[in-house]
């Protein structure tokens, strides 16, 4: 007599739990592209709503900028860059760090740890490293004409470049392989090592006093040293670019939210897969030594 | 905490005194770092007294990546960490051990550059006072950061390229504070724009002080952090 071996196929839990199913069901990709849940929909059309608001307010600065605004009395027509740079300046070094600080501070506090954390730190940053990138671009055009040259070894450059290369490191930390929560752990961590840099950044101009200018509008004084059209278009310029900073922040910490998902079910489907495959095989499986060994008028 | 890390420093000072790796490789390369700018400035001393406060540093900074990384590669046989962990070792202590070590390193290594810096480019020790205590906390600092930078890329397999990216452009802020000190301690030129008048109000000891503590608190708060991952 033999006996053969149990191949009762062995499932995912959550394909038997109604309750899982149901929240699987609503998160698969069918049904984001279908008709998705209310929050999502109401998600989506604040982040639309934000991003016409700030392409509006930039096209504003734009025009206010290039048209409306008088050249400057030593400058000329090069003052109109004041209407990008210390405003992309103003969100790489405080805004995006900040926002990148906090959220690794929030996920590395195990009360407050949650992935949407470490998605919005990495969002952060990476949107980030862009801003940064704008801001040595900027000021490296202001600077050609105005300086003479495309560099100089000024204090504010110099720490804005290093920070700079911190925010690649970041990125390069996050695009270590290995577990989600190391990967996670490792960048949070190595966001605060490199926040330190932007005290200095920003004390730069105030320690070392080289060719990079103080503050404009928020010096030790609290006078500001631009006025009229200008101000305001300095003040709505700092506006547009964080309004548009949020914007590319929430659709960045959407996409690295789907990716994570994807991987996810990438995996379940993968494992759900091996475990068929494990099922098969086990079903053409000879049955167990013990069990010939069991059954000799069989074998006979 | 601070038993594990006393535990955790001799052990690792003991390692490195019967491997002499420090002695044997990494003081040469410090060494050989000073020669090779002498190469790139040229024969001059002049360019050399003018400079060498700043090579010293840059030097320390590059040495001290090699010895982070060398420290934290004594526990990467497969198993040292979980027996680290199993045997109940405080996470914080153990970074403050390392630390302790690269520091120590670091300080023997600023001994050998400074012999150096005085005999191959001829520089004039004028505040010994001043090099040997900027030398100790810019040593702290630059050991705390690159002990919790190498232990952030222990075992992730591209350490060697990833921790040079992430603790050289950190460890700038010592570079800069540190040069500045040695330049007044060396009696080389002050390079400071704004002059005497900064350098007497000692900002770059603040900086300096403030970076070590800065690293050191972060490190320790983070400690447990690391080990999990690692």
């Amino acid at each position: 007599m033999s006996v053969a071996r149990t191949t009762t196929p062995r499932t995912a839990p959550w394909a038997t739990d109604p309750g899982v199913a149901r929240k699987r069901a609503a998160r698969s990709p069918a049904s984001q592209q279908g008709r998705p849940h209310e929050p999502i929909r109401g998600m989506r059309r604040a982040r639309a709503a934000l991003g016409l608001v700030a392409a509006g307010l930039i096209g504003l600065t734009a025009w206010l900028g290039l048209e409306v605004t008088p050249p400057d009395a030593v400058q000329g027509n090069l003052v109109r860059l004041l209407y990008v740079h210390p405003a992309v300046a103003w969100v790489a070094l405080y805004v995006a760090f900040g926002i990148a600080v906090g959220a690794s501070l929030l996920w590395l506090w195990p009360r407050t740890r949650h992935e949407r954390f470490d998605r919005a730190a990495h969002a952060a940053m990476e949107v980030g490293t862009v801003y940064t990138a704008l801001t040595l671009v900027t000021g490296s055009l202001w600077g050609r004409p105005t300086w003479g040259v495309w560099w100089v070894w000024d204090a504010r450059l110099t720490s804005t470049a290093l920070l700079f290369v911190m925010q690649l490191g970041y990125l390069a930390v996050r695009r270590v392989p290995g577990d989600a929560d190391a990967v996670a752990r490792r960048s949070a961590i190595a966001a605060l090592a490199a926040a330190l840099d932007v005290p200095i950044v920003h004390f730069s101009v105030d320690w070392w006093r080289t060719l990079h200018q103080g503050a404009t509008v928020l010096n030790a004084d609290l006078s500001p040293k631009v006025h009229g059209s200008m101000a305001w278009t300095l003040l709505l310029s700092f506006v547009a670019f964080t309004a548009l900073f949020f914007w590319m922040l929430s659709m960045r910490v959407e996409q690295l939210g789907l990716e994570a998902r994807e991987a996810r079910d990438e995996l379940a489907r993968r494992l759900e897969e091996r475990r068929r495959e494990g099922a098969i095989v086990a079903d053409s499986e000879p049955p167990l030594v013990g069990a010939r060994l069991g059954a000799p008028d069989e074998e006979d | 905490m601070w038993a594990d890390a006393w535990l955790v420093a001799w052990r690792d000072l003991r390692i490195e005194l019967r491997s002499r790796v420090l002695v044997a490789q990494v003081v040469p390369i410090a060494a050989l770092t000073l020669l090779l700018f002498a190469f790139a400035l040229g024969p001059g001393r002049r360019p050399l007294q003018w400079g060498a406060p700043g090579l010293f540093w840059v030097a320390i900074a590059l040495a001290a990546v090699l010895a982070a990384a060398r420290v934290q590669s004594v526990d990467a046989a497969p198993g040292a960490r979980d027996a680290l962990r199993a045997a109940g070792l405080d996470a914080s202590g153990e970074f403050l051990g390392r630390t302790a070590v690269v520091a120590a390193e670091l300080v023997v290594l600023e001994a050998v550059l400074l012999v150096g810096l005085v005999v191959l480019y001829g520089s004039r020790i004028s505040d010994l006072g001043a090099l040997v205590v900027s030398g100790l906390i810019g040593a702290i600092g630059v050991a705390a950061a690159t002990a919790l930078l190498s232990a952030l890329c222990a075992g992730i397999g591209t350490e060697s390229t990833l921790l040079p990216l992430l603790a050289l452009p950190v460890l700038a802020p010592v570079v800069i504070a540190g040069t500045r000190t040695w330049q007044v301690g060396l009696g080389g030129k002050d390079l400071s724009v704004s002059g005497g008048a900064l350098l007497s109000s000692d900002p770059w000891g603040a900086l300096l002080v403030g970076f070590a503590a800065a690293y050191l608190g972060l490190g320790t708060l983070v400690a447990e952090q690391l080990a999990e991952v690692r």
